[in-house]
């Protein structure tokens, strides 16, 4: 356990952050006049904590979380506070937990859009914007995936632009704000792409390019999440400098980019009709490599590959982490929970052959995947975040009390 | 100022629709060719001498075809629950409907005019009909919608240029021409995925289907031909046979329930 991180109130009193490497506390040290029950105290530093200006920084003995050099110190990637500022980000908790909410829709609209596929809904309803020249046609058959992803699609939408105005206006962080903007712009993209998708029967390219404009657009709204929390404003701890090649934060980097390249992989599989086209698992025609006789078949088995990449990187990933990083939450937490849904995952695409593409399992298989890359995303910004560059060389920030 | 932001606005907004409703034209129909096959003289159909006509014959046990679920539609489930699909459907006596019966060659050097009157698909009980038909490449082909539900129909072209043409009013009709020869071309349903017809477009006159007897008669000038029978589950038969003047030559096609494409 050691000292992170030490603020005095303009009141005298001293809110003093305790980081163990798993968590953050805080405890209130009152001004040597006042007698106040502990309980009040821990209350109060939480008060101060989210009223930057009613502190400044005071002596520290690794004064990046809350120093006014965490911008530079953190690689920009989060604590990018003004020169001089008093304290960390203002907490919008209204926002974060928007945010939050958001990341979810767009998890569900994954799904939507995935069981359109999965039951061959896609032109199910041949025009757009309009469907069959209206807002609403009866839900009926294939026009229920369709029509309905549309809808989810349009929600999402909906709570795109009230983000990105939220953000405008109440986030201090340019890059942030720049960010949601990008989001918006990605989601207005995703929905052109769709009508392109349908006005043009389902052109694989665009089908594809509709599908990873898909993911990337979740990574950004999962990146939004984690720069509004109240954690990231704060400051995450440092968890030692980088070591090791790759370091932990490009080691992070390289599996999100595995999961991606596998994403893409799978949606080329579905959207070539590829997904069947070996038929056997965990053999392929009974052979460790079958014969590629077609396109199909080559892109079916490029596919099981990536998965053999992503669990090796998700593998490395979790050793790396349980060896060196334990002790940290922020990390272990999510290298936990990918490594579970990676468990999943391989278990949805066997099933996926096995009930010969059955359109729950199959659309399961794609939302998890998503849900494997936010994780990732997550993981990586975080350890970035506190594994910044240049560590070593480090020396303590100027005391500003 | 204001208003000229505001008459901005309302410009792209109709720009913006009329672009997301340009997506089909069903009226606009494609020229029709004149004539289809060789450049020679202009061939009649009712002046054909000669005629091949035979059986579709099924051997063995005919496969229990299964009954189609309609509960995706409430108005299919209602007027038409209970049936099934038509892929494989062989009469009392064990004859094969819905084969396609057509002259690969042999026929080569004549002009064949295309006929006037339109060939027919009707959506009507969820389900195409019929299930398989032919036409000339350059003629119209009606498609229209008796029920009281929305379909879609979609042409899983390869040559020609694909369509989907959305009919949410009972009684709509939508024409189309394809102007290439394809065999086949399956037609689609997406929001109701058992609907499947299948469509051969040739640019000759000579071609049938088995009906409802698994029989087929196909009128033609004398010559030595390459018939072909295709059937969606068991595939290709392809024979020859020569027929002189006047003379009706025999051509049956036997498939066996084996032999499953």
């Amino acid at each position: 356990m050691g000292l992170a991180g030490e603020i005095a109130a303009r009141d005298g009193s001293r809110c003093i952050r305790i980081d163990d490497g798993s968590q953050q506390r805080y405890r209130q040290q009152p001004p040597p006049a006042q007698r106040v029950p502990a309980n009040r105290h821990r209350l109060r530093c939480r008060q101060l904590l989210a009223m930057k200006t009613h502190f400044v920084v005071a002596n520290s003995s690794n004064p990046m979380p809350f120093g006014p050099n965490a911008g530079r110190d953190m690689g920009g990637t989060g604590h990018s506070m003004p020169e001089g500022a008093a304290g960390p980000e203002p907490e919008n908790l209204g926002l974060h937990r928007f945010t939050v909410f958001t990341a979810l829709c767009t998890t569900f609209l994954i799904f939507a859009g995935g069981m359109v596929t999965s039951t061959e809904s896609g032109l199910a309803v041949p025009d757009w914007p309009l469907s069959f020249g209206m807002f609403f046609p009866p839900m009926v058959g294939g026009i229920f995936y369709e029509h309905g992803h549309r809808m989810v699609a349009s929600f999402v939408g909906f709570l795109t632009v009230i983000l990105s105005i939220w953000t405008w206006k109440k986030e201090p962080r340019p890059w942030v704000r720049w960010l949601a903007l990008g989001a918006l712009g990605a989601v207005i993209a995703q929905g052109i792409l769709g009508g392109i998708t349908v006005i043009f029967l389902l052109p694989t390219p665009v089908s594809v390019s509709h599908a990873m404009l898909a993911q990337t657009f979740f990574c950004m709204i999962v990146a939004m999440a984690l720069f509004t929390s109240p954690d990231w404003k704060r400051g995450l701890p440092d968890a030692g400098p980088r070591q090791g090649i790759p370091s932990l934060p490009w080691l992070c980097g390289l599996t999100t980019g595995a999961v991606y390249l596998q994403l893409l992989l799978g949606a080329l599989m579905r959207h070539t009709q590829s997904g069947l086209a070996i038929p056997d698992f965990p053999l392929a025609f009974g052979r460790m490599i079958p014969p590629f006789e077609s396109s199909s078949v080559v892109i079916h088995f490029t596919h099981r590959l990536g998965a053999l990449l992503v669990t090796t990187m998700i593998s490395w990933t979790l050793i790396r982490i349980l060896s060196e990083y334990r002790n940290h939450s922020r990390l272990l937490r999510p290298v936990l929970v990918m490594a579970f849904l990676l468990c999943i995952q391989v278990t949805l695409g066997a099933f996926t052959i096995w009930t010969e593409k059955g359109e729950i399992v199959t659309t399961f298989h794609v939302m998890t995947g998503a849900m494997i890359l936010g994780v990732s995303v997550l993981l990586a910004l975080r350890a970035f975040a506190m594994l910044p560059p240049g560590l070593r060389t480090r020396t303590a920030s100027p005391q500003l009390a | 100022m204001h208003d000229k932001k505001v008459l901005f606005l309302a410009f792209s907004m109709i720009i913006l629709v009329a672009a997301g409703c340009g997506g089909g034209d069903d009226t606009g129909l494609p020229p029709a060719p004149v004539g289809g096959g060789g450049g020679g003289p202009a061939y009649d159909p009712s002046t054909a001498t000669a005629s091949i006509a035979g059986s579709i014959m099924f051997e063995g046990t005919a496969p229990e075809m299964p009954l189609i679920q309609m509960a995706a539609d409430p108005f299919c489930q209602e007027g038409f629950s209970g049936a099934r699909s038509k892929e494989v459907v062989v009469t009392e006596d064990a004859k094969l409907e819905y084969v396609i019966v057509y002259v690969r060659s042999g026929h080569e050097g004549a002009g064949y005019s295309v006929p006037t009157e339109a060939a027919l698909i009707d959506q009507i009980g969820c389900s195409y009909t019929p299930h398989a038909f032919t036409m000339m490449s350059g003629q119209t082909l009606t498609i229209r919608n008796s029920d009281a539900t929305l379909h879609n129909i979609h042409a899983w072209a390869e040559v020609n240029p694909q369509f989907n043409i959305g009919q949410p009013v009972q009684n709509m009709e939508t024409m189309q021409v394809f102007a290439q020869p394809e065999m086949p071309l399956p037609m689609r349903c997406d929001v109701h995925r058992w609907m499947e017809a299948f469509i051969g477009v040739f640019d000759h006159p000579f071609h049938t289907t088995s009906g409802e007897t698994g029989e087929y008669t196909l009128d033609l000038p004398p010559g030595t031909y390459e018939v072909v029978a295709w059937h969606e589950r068991y595939g290709e038969q392809v024979s020859s046979v020569t027929v002189a003047d006047g003379e009706a030559a025999e051509l049956n096609f036997t498939y066996s329930a084996d032999a499953a494409d």
